[in-house]
């Protein structure tokens, strides 16, 4: 039976707890090598049969029982389309043999009533023309109460046979395109999620490790109002912001707040907030169990320029439109410049009349909900939402933060962008078991040239 | 509230600020509706007819005199939904014991307890404990190879008997003497999902595996069996390192790289991400007939809505398709003492009754049900010393009755007998094939 793999996960998340570890973490991960135990195909035991005069009877379809084993195939040309009306013969060793033709599929099969070798031989002279067949014979060993595959492999193709068409591209700029814009889409939506991270540790100076959970929760949301509620997405989505914009208000107004005003220090903040990260986790499981749940509507196929979703091309123009307003909130509105000059020097900005707590509150609220935004658009666009599914993208929002410079807003944008292009593009040259390792090692080598991340301030370290 | 949380109260408050709404959404969502861990009705033991439940252990029966049935199944979790067929076979299988004459001229009883997952893996600890302190004569579970791997320790200091009708991890192959199982482990089922996929003219084959024992040692049976037969794996192959990492959540990148190698077909080898994958692979515009599944993932997709249609699609399982008498039986059996509950799922329910019979007739043949006893007897009763054959409790009774100690049940999964490391020497494995996002159309069982 399947073993759900949740304590590799939870051991995958104890490494996280060690924030100063994110270059350890990359490094386990990228060691993580694939269990590869050889495992012994079972011998089935012979039967003992009764010998019967016709061993070998062809059948339209082959449906094994205990006294009855199959040797079937199928002929398929070189596009993939069953060829119709070939002669394929099957024979033992002694002087039993039977022929049958393939039907319109392509299928052939006979059964047989011992166990034993087998030849099967295709009738080149009945293959359509433009088909050809590289071997013409091939020996089965058949086993009663069992099926056993007998391939002809064919080239070309008969007149009338279409070739299967799919959007993924096959030449390597095609693929290149396709997993830029992929990554592009997982950047914008990470940077959703890393800039409320970037703007609670540039304000508070805390590293929220519970911030994962409100991205799974946004999807959680987007799942409940959409999906269980039927709500259109967008209704759903921006239920979920609603609702995670509330819970980082209520977080700051009744953990925060109290916790900052009695002076508790960050190591201590950070720890509750690893609390938080667990207890939301296993509230997710209580209410939505483990297992993934869905909020798109249907199945969309990729189209366009960037050979991507419809929604994803949706969630991209949403991103974009959000980090601006953002963006320029920060730069243009006073309550942005109050939160920069938080963020910049939290006892000047004090001293100079801005009401600190009302800010941090703000930014939590704000951060909340960009985090519930990001995990409603995530679910739409990787098929669904997961207990898990924040904690697996916490150390990419860590890393993204980081790359891009602790607490500067525009900082954790780019390190997003960066990090999701690696993460994508990486896979044209590497395997796709290292794609999240070989962002971590980007990161390191970009940390040990440039410590204070790529738009940091080089005082701001240390 | 209780006065002990007042402290906590702002804690407390956040917990509810931050849930209340999740808690208003999910009430209308089931989470998956588990079955009531109820035990069985105390009916009569000594009742005759063939729906009867037998009674659930005082705890003051004596093991030896009293075949004592400790059942440890999915009755929560992620795999509750495998729950019923296990319990409406086992106790279906008490039932015809009972009915046939008990075990030792005694009415068998039966505790039944909760396995969960491996995700809760404290409900199991704490049940097996209870079966043990409650000296049973055997254990019926688990289903999930996990949840046995985490007890089998405890069971095994005990020196307990246990027999799950359900686990298929290569790892547990002679884990314990007191271990035993009547489903065919992994490889038995990569052997006959490669022929499948073979026999349906695809010689080109990628495989989707993820980084976990369960995916690699059923990958690496299904190449042995795909090469084997003429084809070859082309994405995904033992050696390759394109294993996608279990906590993978976007697929776009293996999906565009698996269809970059043309694969005629494409295996999944995954549990829960599988609901991810599809999708992606809908987007690339992959054919859905070309898609085949593994136990791990041949699940109902009906409900998630953002699955494509999947018809065509095929998928392999352990264990055999029940007949429909059979089906019909426990169907029966469970709405008569479960509340008029239904099995949904029938996935090892014949395994489960016959683990059930086997148990009781080495506790028979040793003439008394301690562990000890059965433990001895259950690998001639499979069949391991080719004694003489019977294919239900009552016959099987009569013959041990009647002096003839080496006997051979042949129940209804059609299992071969149990070899030295207790596993099935042959079992069957089950092809289905997906109508509609369901994988309810029976194609093959095939003995591996």
């Amino acid at each position: 039976m399947r073993e759900p793999i949740a304590p590799r996960r939870r051991a995958h998340r104890i490494r996280l707890l060690g924030i100063a570890l994110l270059a350890a973490a990359g490094v386990s991960l990228a060691a993580v090598a694939p269990a590869m135990a050889a495992t012994p195909s079972p011998t089935p035991t012979p039967t003992n049969t009764v010998v019967q005069s016709a061993t070998i009877t062809a059948v339209p379809q082959c449906t094994v029982d205990p006294a009855l084993g199959c040797v079937a195939g199928t002929l398929n040309d070189g596009n993939g389309n069953g060829v119709k009306g070939v002669t394929i013969s099957m024979s033992d060793a002694g002087s039993d043999a039977a022929s049958t033709v393939t039907n319109a599929e392509g299928h052939f099969a006979f059964k047989v009533s011992q166990n034993g070798l087998y030849t099967l031989t295709l009738k080149t002279s009945t293959l359509p023309s433009g088909v050809k067949a590289a071997v013409t014979q091939r020996k089965v060993q058949a086993v009663v109460g069992a099926l056993r595959a007998a391939f002809f492999e064919l080239s070309g193709s008969f007149k009338g046979s279409k070739a299967t068409t799919s959007t993924v591209p096959t030449t390597f700029i095609g693929t290149a395109g396709q997993l830029a814009a992929q990554g592009l889409l997982l950047g914008l939506l990470l940077a959703l999620a890393s800039i409320g991270l970037s703007l609670i540790y540039g304000t508070t100076g805390l590293s929220n490790f519970a911030h994962a959970e409100q991205v799974t929760l946004g999807g959680f949301m987007a799942y409940s109002f959409g999906t269980v509620l039927g709500l259109p997405f967008i209704l759903a989505a921006l239920a979920a912001v609603v609702v995670g914009a509330a819970s980082g208000y209520l977080q700051d107004r009744f953990i925060w707040g109290p916790l900052r005003k009695r002076g508790l220090g960050l190591t201590q903040l950070m720890v509750v907030t690893i609390g938080l990260s667990f207890a939301a986790e296993y509230v997710f499981q209580y209410f939505y169990g483990s297992q993934v749940q869905s909020v798109s509507s249907g199945v969309q196929l990729n189209t366009g320029p960037l050979n991507i979703t419809p929604a994803a091309y949706w969630s991209m123009l949403v991103s974009i439109v959000v980090l601006v307003l953002v963006g320029l909130a920060l730069q243009r509105t006073r309550i942005g410049r109050a939160a920069r000059a938080v963020s910049d020097n939290r006892a000047l900005a004090a001293a100079s009349g801005i009401d600190v707590d009302r800010v941090i509150r703000l930014v939590w609220t704000v951060a909340m909900g960009l985090a519930a935004l990001s995990g409603a658009l995530y679910a739409l666009v990787y098929g669904g939402i997961q207990w898990s599914t924040g904690v697996q993208i916490l150390l990419l929002l860590f890393a993204a933060v980081t790359l891009g410079g602790l607490g500067t807003a525009f900082g954790a944008l780019v390190g997003s962008i960066v990090i999701g292009l690696v993460v994508q593009l990486s896979t044209l040259f590497l395997s796709n078991n290292v794609k999240y390792a070989t962002a971590l090692f980007i990161l390191i080598l970009v940390l040990v040239f440039r410590p204070q991340g790529i738009l940091g301030r080089k005082e701001r370290v240390g | 509230m209780p006065g002990y949380l007042r402290p906590r109260r702002a804690l407390a408050v956040v917990a509810i600020g931050a849930t209340a709404a999740i808690a208003l959404a999910a009430c209308s969502s089931s989470s998956g509706g588990s079955p009531s861990a109820s035990t069985t009705s105390s009916a009569s033991a000594s009742s005759t007819t063939a729906l009867a439940a037998v009674s659930t252990c005082s705890g003051s029966e004596d093991n030896s005199k009293t075949f004592k049935l400790g059942t440890f199944l999915p009755l929560t979790g992620s795999l509750a939904s495998l729950g019923p067929a296990a319990v409406a076979g086992s106790g279906q299988a008490l039932s015809d014991i009972a009915k046939a004459g008990g075990v030792n001229g005694t009415a068998p009883c039966v505790i039944s307890t909760d396995s969960s997952d491996t995700d809760h893996p404290t409900i199991g600890q704490q049940n097996i404990k209870k079966l043990l302190a409650d000296k049973v004569s055997a254990i019926l579970g688990a289903e999930s190879s996990g949840v046995t791997e985490s007890v089998l320790k405890t069971v095994d200091a005990q020196s307990t008997v246990m027999f799950s009708p359900a686990n298929t991890d290569d790892a547990l192959t002679g884990a314990s003497k007191w271990y035993f199982r009547d489903a065919p482990p992994n490889a038995v089922e990569g052997n006959a999902l490669g022929q499948q996929i073979v026999q349906d003219g695809n010689s080109k084959v990628g495989i989707l595996v993820f980084n976990d024992p369960y995916g690699t040692n059923l990958r690496n049976s299904i190449q042995k069996a795909v090469e084997g037969a003429g084809g070859s794996v082309v994405y995904g192959a033992q050696g390759k390192n394109q294993e996608f990492p279990s906590t993978e959540t976007n697929f776009t990148s293996e999906v565009s790289s698996v269809i970059g190698t043309k694969p005629d077909a494409i295996v999944i080898d995954a549990f829960d991400q599988t609901a991810q994958i599809l999708p992606a692979l809908a987007s690339a515009g992959w054919d859905m007939k070309k898609v085949y599944f593994v136990d791990g993932n041949l699940n109902d997709y009906t409900a998630t809505k953002g699955v494509p249609d999947l018809t065509g699609a095929k998928g392999s399982t352990q264990g055999v398709n029940p007949s429909d008498a059979l089906k019909a039986q426990l169907s029966a059996w469970y709405a008569k003492n479960q509340n008029g509950g239904k099995i949904s799922a029938f996935g090892y329910a014949a395994e489960s009754y016959d683990a059930v019979v086997i148990m009781a007739l080495a506790a028979q043949i040793a003439g008394n049900s301690t562990p000890a006893g059965i433990q001895a007897n259950i690998l001639p009763v499979t069949g391991s010393t080719n004694g003489t054959s019977c294919k239900t409790y009552a016959d099987c009774l009569a013959l041990i009755k009647g002096g003839n100690k080496n006997i051979h049940y042949e129940g209804y999964s059609g299992i071969g007998a149990l070899n030295a490391g207790h596993d099935p020497s042959s079992g069957y494995i089950s092809i289905y094939q997906y109508v509609g996002k369901a994988p309810s159309k029976f194609l093959n069982s095939v003995k591996g």
